[in-house]
């Protein structure tokens, strides 16, 4: 009897996670990955459990996270978003030409990179539902003709410094806690009432599932789709400044592989492609995982090639497992 | 009688057309001293291709023999840079240099320009074919060499140090590293106490340096390729509270201005844009019908501490290449 009586807790704790979207393989994946890290800690004597590493790990998180929120909205409405790199980049850049070294011009550029990147991510928008261009195809003809025109205006050369302000937002703390990481709880908290607990939310789970209920309960489905579009090139403009704040350099590529990483950790929180699923819990513990699974490998010494290969099986098993689209 | 003096006649016809035929002959091979030139360049993508260009068209000055000169600009396209060869074949220069896109994808362009009979001078990459007159590269060997070899020094032959390259596979970076290894096994003193591929990023990196902090409480020196990574290294060193440690990387300024304005030693080794006037002068040699190699692989001077007070420029933008801006002002890139 009492047995059963756990087994019923048990059960019902598992319909809650369910009900969070959240796979409860995720939390066995995180678990076992941090019993890992106390595990090669233990033997090794590598200092993962320290303040400092945590700290890093959780400031890297939070640019990742920035990138991927926008991603498993742009998955959750069926598409997948590949200009993130070129938005990334190009916000960087814009950063430090703009703001050249004065404080006073952080916020309103910061403000006007958002409208940037809400700008491109439109366009991507736009051309997946107004012209029917599959997701793939829009975004990385955008994110080529974004690259070239960032480098017509450039000349390949970023100009411009970051200023002190920035870098204390990218590298400084608060209370002991990284700047990055408080701004992105807050989107974070945002986003989870956005999908969560909004109208959009519940629209845009729709949309994503199933495209034609969306059309004959009234939604417009177009307008979802393009929002989605557009919050993710915000959120990644954004994370192109805050980039710019943690190296303190101007970089033509800043963004690199921020795409195929935000999809990966999208996809191991549950966003499925192909649409309708998706959190911003599962999104964030999505990062977290590939976050940690890099910095183990960097601590235990692995070579390239064995970190390739690693990342590599997990973003695989994230698609094969937890990734599958509809049917 | 008749017949005798039409043989006589028709000898002498012949000799002076033989004559004159030889005398044209050495005219063409050595007596010209205008020559029209061309570059074929891939591309103008970044600040390092505006000095590559810059360096060219100084050393294009410096040579009067050279009375006009075309460059073409590939867009990184080998196919139009197929074409581009073409045009500047048809334009009539006298030599051509070629800065590939692909090497091996316009290999029939070059071949083509090099059976025309003009001196082809390909240099800035590799590319799979003899037909041409020279392969003018930089010793890529000797870039992570020189380097090792200040470092070790620098260290006084003990001490541990981490080792940041470029991407995995390219090569570049494996050059640079195998050189800098070579010096590194020599010196037992070193210990290497990891080395790590951080993709010429600047967010990658220091992510990447930040864990290297956490993982060994000593490191001593930093062996980079590129000031790209040197950089945002010795920034997470600053902001680990760690002290900073003497460190390598390529010739840019916002490197060279980071490690001159927190007075820590460095050494900057270029990846000189120079090399396009290398090429230029290889080329003229070539046109004057002097015999060059079939291979040239150019060294530079390393800049430690001294030449980097003396060369940075911190006026100027983090993308300016140091010392790579010899040259009268009027060529130098505005950036």
């Amino acid at each position: 009897m009492a047995a059963r009586k756990k087994l019923n807790v048990w059960f019902t704790m598992l319909e809650r996670l369910k009900r969070g979207a959240v796979s409860p393989g995720l939390y066995a994946a995180l678990l076992a990955l941090i019993v890992a890290a106390l595990v090669m800690q233990a033997v090794t004597g590598v200092s993962f459990f320290t303040m400092s590493n945590m700290l890093n790990v959780a400031r890297n998180f939070s640019m990742l996270g920035f990138v991927a929120l926008g991603q498993t909205l742009v998955i959750m409405s069926g598409g997948l978003d590949l200009s993130v790199v070129a938005v990334i980049s190009t916000g960087n850049i814009l950063a430090a030409s703009l703001i050249n070294g004065n404080d006073a011009l952080v916020f309103p550029v910061l403000l006007f990179t958002i409208v940037v990147g809400a700008a491109i991510g439109t366009v991507n928008g736009l051309l997946v539902t107004k012209r029917g261009v599959p997701p793939f195809i829009a975004t990385l003809g955008v994110s080529i003709v974004v690259n070239g025109l960032r480098l017509i205006a450039t000349g390949g050369i970023p100009k411009g410094n970051v200023p002190e302000l920035l870098k204390e937002m990218g590298t400084g703390s608060f209370l002991g806690l990284p700047w990055m990481v408080i701004i992105f709880v807050i989107v974070a908290i945002f986003f989870y009432i956005l999908l969560a607990k909004s109208s959009y939310g519940r629209r845009l789970r729709v949309t994503g599932s199933n495209p034609e209920v969306a059309v004959l309960s009234g939604i417009n489905k177009d307008r979802v789709i393009i929002t989605a579009y557009l919050i993710c090139g915000a959120l990644g403009a954004g994370a192109g400044v805050f980039l710019a704040g943690y190296t303190g350099i101007a970089d033509n590529w800043a963004g690199n592989e921020f795409d195929i990483n935000s999809i990966a950790a999208a996809v191991l929180g549950g966003a499925a492609i192909g649409g309708g699923s998706g959190s911003v819990q599962g999104t964030v513990i999505g990062s977290i995982i590939l976050l940690l699974i890099t910095n183990l490998a960097i601590l235990a010494h692995l070579p390239i090639q064995s970190q390739m290969m690693v990342k590599g099986l997990v973003i695989i098993l994230a698609l094969g497992f937890f990734g599958r689209g509809k049917k | 009688m008749k017949k005798g003096l039409s043989l006589i006649l028709i000898t002498l016809l012949m000799l002076s057309l033989g004559a004159a035929v030889f005398a044209g002959g050495q005219q063409d091979a050595a007596g010209k001293d205008e020559f029209v030139i061309g570059w074929s360049n891939a591309g103008m993508g970044d600040s390092w291709r505006q000095f590559l260009k810059a360096n060219f068209e100084a050393e294009v000055a410096a040579n009067p023999e050279i009375v006009k000169y075309y460059i073409s600009d590939a867009n990184e396209r080998p196919e139009k840079q197929i074409a581009d060869i073409d045009d500047l074949l048809a334009k009539g220069v006298d030599g051509l240099i070629i800065y590939p896109t692909v090497g091996d994808a316009i290999i029939p362009a070059v071949e083509r320009a090099y059976e025309s009979g003009i001196p082809v001078i390909v240099f800035g990459g590799s590319i799979n074919t003899d037909s041409l007159t020279c392969l003018v590269t930089q010793d890529l060997y000797e870039f992570g060499r020189s380097q090792a070899k200040w470092l070790a020094e620098e260290l006084g032959g003990k001490g541990k140090i981490i080792m940041l390259s470029g991407i995995a596979g390219n090569t570049t970076a494996e050059e640079r590293l195998a050189g800098a290894r070579e010096v590194f096994d020599a010196n037992p003193g070193i210990e290497v106490l990891d080395h790590q591929y951080c993709d010429w990023s600047a967010a990658k990196t220091k992510t990447i340096v930040e864990a290297m902090l956490n993982a060994f409480p000593e490191i001593d020196g930093i062996w980079a390729d590129s000031g790209l990574m040197s950089w945002p290294a010795l920034q997470a060193f600053e902001e680990a509270g760690r002290k900073l440690v003497p460190s390598t990387g390529d010739q840019l300024n916002g490197y060279a201005k980071y490690v001159s304005e927190k007075n820590v030693p460095a050494y900057l080794y270029p990846m000189s844009t120079r090399l396009s006037a290398e090429a230029v002068k290889v080329l003229v040699a070539a046109m004057k019908g002097e015999t060059v190699d079939k291979k040239v692989a150019a060294s530079f001077e390393g800049m430690g501490p001294e030449a980097i007070k003396k060369f940075v420029k911190p006026e100027l933008s983090d993308w300016w290449w140091v010392g790579d801006d010899q040259m009268p002002a009027e060529f130098l890139p505005r950036l």
